[in-house]
């Protein structure tokens, strides 16, 4: 869809449209995100006092922006008759909401544009960048088919909606928790540059940890381009974080995370055990150690590693980041890489997304012509 | 999570604990990850070696062959186990130990991704699968390509240096194709082009990849299979991992006391680690007495209770009692299609699913103010799932008709295809057939409705002659001297075969009529050789073979036709031997991504008129001439309306046809009626078994929006394939569009849904007739020839080979079974569909697959799972106790906290 196209309006679908509006809030937003991270930096800088803002224009902005996709949603869903998951440019619809409900419920969880202007400044990054992320995967979702696919009968259950959206959900939240560890690293990559005291060798590690994930040009590298910036600023300023003041922002940061994990992870839970409940439904089998099953569950073994490593072994700072942000990647991994796993070129049973393959679903074993015509 | 030692120096050995004085002090082992690791894997590969070890004993056992060696083994097995008591308390002490628990987790996402990276074998659900030689290359072919596919995609980041060629310019066309269907429509054609054109190169480049690298993956294969990879979930070691997951689980678990359980602090973790246990205990119950296979049903069939074990046709298992096949229906998805008269697209037009209050915006014109309008706007009132047709009046336009017109239509009255149906089933001659008659349409104008095969193809009873409507040309032609080679061409052409290239980027089908014996070459260079003609492929149910009819294929009606082709590469490579069948589409098949040649897509268009077959009769009226009937040796003969037509057959009242009205301006009033669903009040809804058609509420406005906007409701209704009608077309007055309602059964149904009967031994031994519809008891054999029965066919059931074979006259033929049929439920409880099982005596039975080309079977899956509630109940206990540890317990301690400052 190109500009030209967008003035015929009256040929846009419903759902396309209310996500081109959320689309232009986002962009508003990640203004609006920046202006008041200066802001909040003006505030620091010339220590000021600084009062919390309570619903802001950012918020207000972020919270429209939800409801716009929400009803992109619903519309999709009367244009196709069904809860709208059944293609990847659906799923990756109720991923965008998923982002921003998730950002929008931490940006009230975790509270940390309570605790100083320099924690409003993250908080507004937090939010840009998920802002903007949103604007990336609708333009993505752009290059998909929108065509309406019919349910196959396995996925016409009760277990399809809350099993997608709890799993969504939770890649979106602990997505975010990966976006904090991103932060993270990238801090820790500035500080070193600026104020030195890293190895080269620690430094090559981390800056090799940020830019050999896949899709770095997405997410990675503009967090590190804009906590550059951020960090260049406050070298020049003389107020780069050092000594108790750096280890209190690394511990802050890591709490944080480790909140965003902990409203996520439950969610992850449920959904995968609530796959586990609709195939035994279906099939009686409730674990038919499929590709995506197995890498969902790879996913959960993650962040089960990573919670059991933070409570019992003490694990903090960068070890227990570096293994939040292997539970982020894998999460990419189930949800976008998926298709070119080894064992997900047999006949999946979750390929229903991908467009250029049959859904399974209900459709197994041998059936009289094609055992005939397998032996042929 | 052990504990530091305290060490203080200079304390004497007065203190429990501490070394004498003098001594150094003893420094207590400390697990990390790495020590940890080593451990488990080791008793990963003790364990893998123990579980071959004790499967073959255990064989030798049941065989009662045990041997020396077999003593040796359990003896051992027997003192290590005392071993292990004996030193319970380091064990004990390991599992506790963090570093392990978390090596446990680690090592098992190490195990579960080895899964994934390493494609897992065909047939791996089965335990007792291994690659063999037999086997070894088929399995070795799957694994390369899915590696060869990976590494290939691994080794091309975000798609640098992988080959792609340009799309054709086809904006002309696609600009047309979305004026009439709209600019979504478009995009997404677009889109699908671009896709498959990256595609282009990019299969060939991964299949050079695969060959470049062949002793390298053949390497990665035979290591794999020899550590179990490529079954990595139903392997020993993988059990033994999951046995200490749970091990370490349930020891860390009451490390708490059971009190503190039901603490806020503590409960989350107990209730989650329970979940875990349970699932894990659960999980190891299903692995030793778990069974699954098919069982592969029809309708009016005897009870059967083998199904074929983990879906392998020759691996069968029996159960304990016996299932039948009681009901089957599937119902598809509703679709509309639109023709524009004055559009021709090589691409298939777009079928619309429809349901109530749907809106589809057709047919755009510029509006004027530089946009465009939709000239055409169906919008759909209802949606039903049962309709009636009642007989379609057609008569003969009047002038002020003639825009309603279909045009030409021949009304023929030809013998009821149920009667013959259940007449071939029976075996019954047809001379005792009660004569039952029936409408059938021929439609010179529309493709497909032209043609009538003679009443008995559908049955495979013999073709006798095909019989087709003259197009305007050809009616022109039937002169005195009507020229035959041209109106009958010879009987070589099978059909068309549709062939797409999709390495080329081939997005539109070529077509290639196609001959026994030729070749075709395509524009990749592969060569595609026409080896066998089939005219109804058929397979055995029993064994899945194919049955060959022996007839030369002018003798058989072509139900279900399809060809054999010799596929050769382009690179001399080895040739695929591949069927083609009419009805199968072969993309997004499950077989294309099988074969040899994936990208090589074939379609069959087979052509009935022009293969060899009965002889052939063109039917020719109006047009300002006499009705005639031309057959293929040049007779001419008069056909006069109402009166039987000249075709073979004709003797006989119940397969003549009968020419009853030939129309030149038909005008068609058809009336269908709504019908509403037949739910019990236990819900059961027995017209889901009915074969009634569907039926449309159309509303279809033109020019929506301006003054000129004509309004206009219609109903429409489905064929079946039993059941034909003009309804399910509409042709609009002015004959710019034409709508064709139909359900789509080339893809997933909307659902399927079977009722069974369970049916027990008799423990008296006595055989019962049953009804071969309903599976009602009709009567109960004496006991002197339940015995003969029992002595002729053991306990199997079957056909009855009574005097009537139909005791209750059903038209089915009744079944003898030395079996009672048993209570197991009402019809609603007994109804099985996808997402919607039923239990019986632990064995549960769930929809698993159907086959269109074979409307009487239903494929149930079987599962016999004991460990099934137990697995659940840990899964739901997983999610309780995350949830307690997650939400529950920091919302209930923030609220205590802010108490206590409070």
């Amino acid at each position: 869809m190109n500009f030209s196209e967008w003035s015929a309006w009256s040929l846009i679908p419903w759902s396309s449209r209310w996500l081109l509006v959320a689309d232009l809030l986002c962009l508003l937003g990640v203004a609006l995100a920046a202006g008041s991270a200066f802001r909040h930096y003006h505030v620091a800088r010339r220590r000021l006092e600084y009062r919390p803002g309570g619903f802001t224009p950012l918020i207000g902005v972020l919270v429209a922006a939800t409801g716009c996709v929400l009803v992109a949603l619903w519309h999709r869903g009367i244009e196709v008759n069904h809860f709208p998951s059944q293609t990847m440019g659906e799923v990756l619809t109720v991923f965008c909401l998923s982002l921003l409900v998730s950002v929008l419920v931490l940006h009230y969880a975790m509270g940390i544009h309570r605790r100083g202007p320099g924690w409003a400044i993250l908080d507004d990054v937090l939010i840009g960048v998920v802002l903007a992320g949103v604007v990336a995967t609708t333009f993505y979702i752009r290059t998909l088919p929108t065509s309406q696919r019919d349910l196959p009968p396995a996925l016409q259950s009760y277990w399809f909606a809350p099993h997608i959206a709890a799993l969504v959900f939770s890649y979106a939240t602990l997505g975010i928790a990966g976006i904090l560890c991103t932060l993270w690293f990238a801090s820790r990559f500035w500080v070193g540059i600026f104020a030195g005291g890293r190895s080269w060798r620690s430094q090559a590690l981390v800056l090799a940890l940020l830019c050999l994930v896949p899709f770095a040009q997405v997410v990675t590298f503009p967090i590190l381009l804009l906590s550059g910036l951020f960090f260049w600023l406050m070298h020049r300023d003389g107020r780069l974080p050092a000594g108790d003041g750096l280890m209190r922002l690394e511990r802050d940061l890591d709490e944080v995370s480790f909140r965003a994990f902990a409203v996520g992870i439950p969610f992850l839970t449920a959904g995968l055990w609530m796959g586990s409940f609709w195939a035994q439904e279906a099939w009686a089998n409730y674990w038919g150690w499929d590709s995506k099953e197995n890498s969902a569950l790879i996913t959960w073994l993650v962040y089960i590693a990573y919670f059991h490593l933070r409570m019992l072994g003490g694990y903090r700072g960068e070890k227990a980041m570096a293994v939040l942000m292997g539970g982020a990647l894998s999460i990419f991994l189930t949800f976008q890489i998926f298709g070119y796993l080894p064992d997900s070129q047999k006949n999946s049973l979750h390929k229903y997304t991908d467009d250029a393959a049959p859904p399974m679903e209900g459709q197994q074993g041998p059936n009289p012509n094609a055992q005939a015509r397998a032996s042929d | 999570m052990q504990t530091e030692t305290q060490r203080t120096p200079g304390i004497q050995a007065a203190t429990p604990g501490q070394p004498p004085a003098g001594e150094r002090p003893k420094a207590t082992f400390r697990w990390g990850f790495g020590s940890a690791s080593l451990v488990i894997l080791l008793a990963l590969v003790l364990g893998q070696i123990l579980g071959v070890m004790l499967v073959g004993t255990a064989k030798a056992a049941s065989a009662g062959k045990l041997g020396v060696g077999d003593a040796f083994f359990l003896a051992f097995l027997l003192s290590a186990l005392w071993l292990l008591w004996l030193v319970r308390g380091a064990v004990r002490r390991f599992l506790l130990e963090m570093h392990v628990g978390v090596s446990l987790v680690v090592i098992s996402i190490a195990a579960v991704a080895s899964g994934v990276l390493v494609p897992q074998m065909d047939g791996f659900e089965d335990p007792e699968t291994r690659i063999t030689r037999q086997n070894y290359e088929p399995q070795y072919q799957r694994f390369a390509d899915a590696e060869a596919y990976f590494l290939y995609h691994l080794t091309h980041p975000y798609g640098i240096g992988i080959p792609a060629d340009p799309m054709p310019d086809v904006e002309k066309q696609l600009e047309a194709f979305g004026r009439r269907f709209g600019r979504e429509e478009e995009h997404n054609r677009r889109k699908q082009m671009k896709a498959a054109f990256r595609g282009m190169g990019k299969q060939r480049a991964i299949q050079e990849f695969k060959q470049r690298h062949e002793g390298f993956l053949r390497t990665f294969f035979d290591v794999a299979t020899f550590l179990h990879l490529n079954r990595a979930y139903k392997s020993y070691w993988f059990a033994t991992l999951l046995g200490l997951v749970c091990a370490s689980v349930v020891t860390n678990l009451f490390r708490t006391r059971g009190q503190k359980w039901l603490t806020l602090k503590k409960a989350g973790f107990a209730v989650t680690h329970i979940g875990v246990a349970m699932m894990l205990v659960g999980g190891g119950w299903s692995k030793f007495h778990e069974d699954r296979g098919i069982l592969q049903l029809f309708l009016h069939e005897p009870p059967e209770h083998e199904y074929l074990q983990h879906f392998n046709p020759q691996k069968r298992a029996a159960m304990p009692f016996w299932v039948r096949l009681e009901r089957f229906a599937r119902l598809d998805w509703k679709q509309l299609e639109v023709h524009f008269a004055d559009a021709s697209f090589s691409s298939r037009p777009p079928s619309y699913t429809l349901w109530p209050e749907r809106v589809i915006d057709l047919d755009y014109a510029d509006d004027g103010r530089g946009g465009l309008r939709p000239r055409l706007r169906l919008e759909v009132l209802g949606v039903w799932e049962h309709a009636r047709v009642r007989e379609s009046r057609l008569s003969e336009a009047r002038g002020d008709q003639l825009d309603r017109s279909l045009g030409r239509i021949a009304v023929l009255d030809t013998p009821d295809l149920e009667t013959l149906v259940s007449a071939f089933q029976r075996g019954t001659p047809l001379e005792e057939l009660e004569v039952q008659r029936r409408s059938t349409y021929l439609v010179p104008d529309y493709p497909g409705s032209e043609t009538y095969y003679g009443p008995l193809a559908r049955v495979g009873l013999d073709w006798e002659y095909r019989l087709r409507a003259a197009r305007p040309d050809e009616a022109a032609a039937l002169g005195a001297r009507p020229d035959l080679a041209a109106l009958f061409p010879s009987e070589d052409l099978l059909g068309v075969l549709q062939l797409r290239e999709l390495g080329r980027g081939d997005v539109e089908p070529r077509q290639h009529p196609v001959r026994l014996g030729q070749t075709v070459e395509t524009e990749g260079g592969y060569r595609i050789e026409v080896v066998e003609a089939i005219a109804n492929y058929r397979t055995d149910p029993q064994d899945g073979k194919e049955i060959r009819d022996p007839r030369p294929l002018r003798e058989q009606a072509p139900f279900n036709p399809g060809i054999r082709v010799l596929i050769h590469p382009p690179d001399g490579g080895e040739p695929e031997r591949r069927l083609v069948l009419e009805r199968v589409v072969a993309e997004g098949s499950v077989e294309q991504s099988r074969y040899a040649y994936p990208d090589l897509l074939l379609e069959l268009d087979w052509e009935r008129w022009s293969t060899p077959g009965p002889p052939r009769f063109l039917l020719s009226w109006g047009l300002g001439l006499e009705p005639r009937l031309v057959a293929e040796d040049g007779r001419v003969l008069a056909v006069a309306p109402g009166s039987v037509l000249p075709l073979p057959g004709s003797a006989s009242p119940h397969t003549a046809g009968r020419g009853r009205e030939l129309f030149e301006h038909a005008v068609v009033d058809s009336e269908i009626e709504f019908l509403p669903r037949q739910v019990g009040p236990d819900g059961f809804d027995q017209s889901f078994y009915s074969d009634d058609v569907r039926g449309l509420e159309l509303k279809v406005t033109r020019d929506p929006g301006t003054p000129e906007e004509r309004v206009e409701v219609i109903r429409m209704a489905t064929s079946t394939h039993r059941q034909r009608n003009v309804a399910d077309q509409w042709v609009s007055p002015d004959r710019s569009f034409s709508l064709h309602f139909f359900e789509n059964d080339r893809a997933f149904p909307f659902e399927w849904r079977s009722v069974l009967s369970i049916y027990e031994a008799d423990p008296e031994g006595r055989w019962h007739v049953y009804s071969g519809a309903d599976g009602r008891l009709l009567r109960t054999l004496d006991a002197e020839l339940s015995r003969e029965f029992s002595e002729r066919y053991g306990s199997r059931p079957g056909r009855f080979r009574g005097p009537s074979g139909d005791e209750d006259g059903d038209g089915v033929q009744d079944f003898v079974a030395p079996l009672r049929r048993v209570h197991a439920g009402t019809e609603r409880q007994r109804e099985i569909r996808v997402n919607d099982y039923f239990t019986y005596r632990g064995y549960r039975f769930f929809q698993t697959n159907a086959n269109p080309a074979v409307p009487t079977y239903s494929g149930i899956g079987v599962v016999y799972d004991p460990g099934i509630p137990t697995v659940l109940t840990g899964m739901y206990l997983i999610i309780a106790g995350t949830v307690l540890a997650f939400i529950v317990k920091p919302i209930a301690e923030g609220r205590r906290r802010r108490r206590t400052v409070a």
